[in-house]
């Protein structure tokens, strides 16, 4: 099989720059879920909803979000089949070799995610577009799913999901931008494990408040 | 000592292949991994038992890097900062199960049973990994200034011995270790630093067209590397590639 061919490098690069990008939109999501937790009965956060589904800047905002996240799909498949035509031959015996776990989990976590998201999409941004029924007003949208305890959970450990997929990637940029040094590296490694937490965290507290009814 | 051995046999480069299990009694705790193959091999011919098993070995003191042996999921087997020559029996229990097979990598191919062609490594030298210049007669140490922990670095790199474990560990058989080193070691110095854009873009070149994988950040390499080479030049080849790009040549 060929495939076009792209430098490893230029690849990575990519990914790593969309999973950048997608990374700072999830801590501003997390920041704009928050809003969900004041007893305003939704004035907040469906002023900033309402902001987000009018304003055309936001609507050029989604498309290359949009982009960002297929691109960073496809790319890592295609890094992902490039490498596997690598070694055509495996080894017999499974390796023993002491790595980091997070980038062999992070296909699996990014599959994960993948299906995790469509769910996602189906609670509440497919309801945005019409393509399924379900209640406009997101702050109560939210109330009502969070509250059935096998949604709650299933977006706990879709939280789980992120933060592994987040960990790994943080640090990764990093060394695929060659920022990662000898100096920094532990700084980095350890930056990256907070603020995936905090991210995470952050989603957390929104949909445990709102179980708990706090 | 008693082990059995399960080794991968091929005839040559087209053939098939396939473990054939050895018994092997009378082994000392003393004994290097290489000498007990040769042991092995010493049977089988005395014994007409079959063709010696092919590996490759040269120094047997760790300093050449040929040794390259996939030793139970582990390249040059189950210790730290070693070669497989460097590896010896007293690792292993008593009456274990030895699985050992070539490095597997597609720009690394199988010549027989354990010996695989690393040219691959010496195409991506030959790209660029030196400098150009016949630099003349050694001069004194201090006439070019290199700060200490530059030379540090580029003497750690330096040490890469070309053995492939690197490869041969990755899930990707990625060689970004290996050309990280060789790009790190001349790039840190003055001497190196002249060409190192241009080195850095040939290098990665070459290594893309020999069919290796892409680094996904798993570090198996820096696990299993017998001289230690950091991740930190993976960083610095990324770091000096992208340079490369933007026309940050150092000329
Ligand atoms: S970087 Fe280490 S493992 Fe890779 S070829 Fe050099 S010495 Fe061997
Ligand atoms: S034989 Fe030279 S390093 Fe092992």
């Amino acid at each position: 099989m060929n495939l076009p061919k792209i430098h490893s490098i230029s690849k990575k690069i990519l990914v790593a720059l969309l999973g950048a990008f997608l990374s700072i939109f999830l801590l501003f999501h997390a920041c704009a879920n928050l809003c969900i937790l004041r007893h305003d009965g939704g004035a907040w956060y469906n002023a900033f909803c309402d902001f987000m589904g009018t304003n055309y800047v936001i609507k050029a905002f989604e498309i290359i979000l949009f982009g960002a996240l297929l691109l960073h799909i496809v790319l890592t498949i295609w890094l992902a089949i490039t490498n596997k035509m690598a070694r055509p031959k495996g080894y017999h015996k499974p390796q023993r070799s002491k790595t980091h776990t997070g980038s062999k989990l992070q296909v699996w976590t990014g599959i994960l995610l993948l299906a995790g998201l469509i769910a996602h999409f189906m609670d509440f941004y497919f309801v945005k577009l019409g393509w399924v029924d379900g209640n406009l007003n997101f702050y109560e949208q939210a109330h009502e799913k969070f509250q059935i305890p096998h949604i709650a959970i299933s977006y706990l450990i879709f939280f789980v999901v992120v933060w592994f997929h987040m960990r790994h990637g943080f640090a990764a940029i990093f060394q695929t931008f060659g920022l990662y040094n000898y100096k920094y590296g532990k700084a980095i490694e350890i930056t990256g494990v907070i603020f995936a937490t905090v991210v995470c965290l952050m989603f957390t507290a929104v949909v445990v408040g709102i179980y708990f009814g706090l | 000592m008693r082990f059995t051995l399960h080794i991968w046999r091929q005839e040559n480069a087209r053939a098939k292949g396939h473990f054939e299990k050895y018994d092997l009694d009378n082994i000392s705790a003393d004994c290097s991994f290489l000498e007990m193959l040769d042991i092995l091999n010493e049977r089988l011919i005395n014994d007409r038992i079959a063709h010696p098993v092919c590996f490759d070995n040269d120094c047997r003191e760790g300093i050449c890097g040929m040794c390259g042996l996939y030793i139970n999921g582990r390249p040059h087997g189950n210790d730290d900062g070693i070669t497989t020559c460097q590896l010896h029996m007293r690792k292993f229990k008593d009456g274990d199960d030895i699985w050992i097979e070539p490095w597997r990598a597609k720009a690394f191919p199988v010549i027989r049973d354990l010996v695989v062609d690393r040219s691959a490594f010496d195409k991506i030298i030959q790209a660029g990994g030196y400098i150009s210049t016949t630099t003349g007669g050694v001069p004194d140490a201090n006439t070019i200034l290199v700060p200490k922990h530059k030379a540090d670095m580029a003497m750690d790199a330096a040490s890469c011995i070309g053995c492939g474990a690197c490869v041969a560990a990755c899930k990707n058989a990625s060689a970004m270790l290996f050309v990280g080193a060789k790009v790190s070691h001349l790039a840190l110095l003055p001497q190196g630093k002249v060409e190192a854009a241009d080195r850095v873009k040939k290098m990665v070149a070459k290594m893309d067209e020999l069919g290796f994988g892409s680094c996904t950040n798993t570090y198996a390499c820096e696990a299993e590397c017998p001289k230690l080479i950091k991740r930190q030049n993976i960083s610095r080849l990324n770091r000096h590639w992208i340079g490369s790009l933007l026309g940050r040549d150092r000329r």
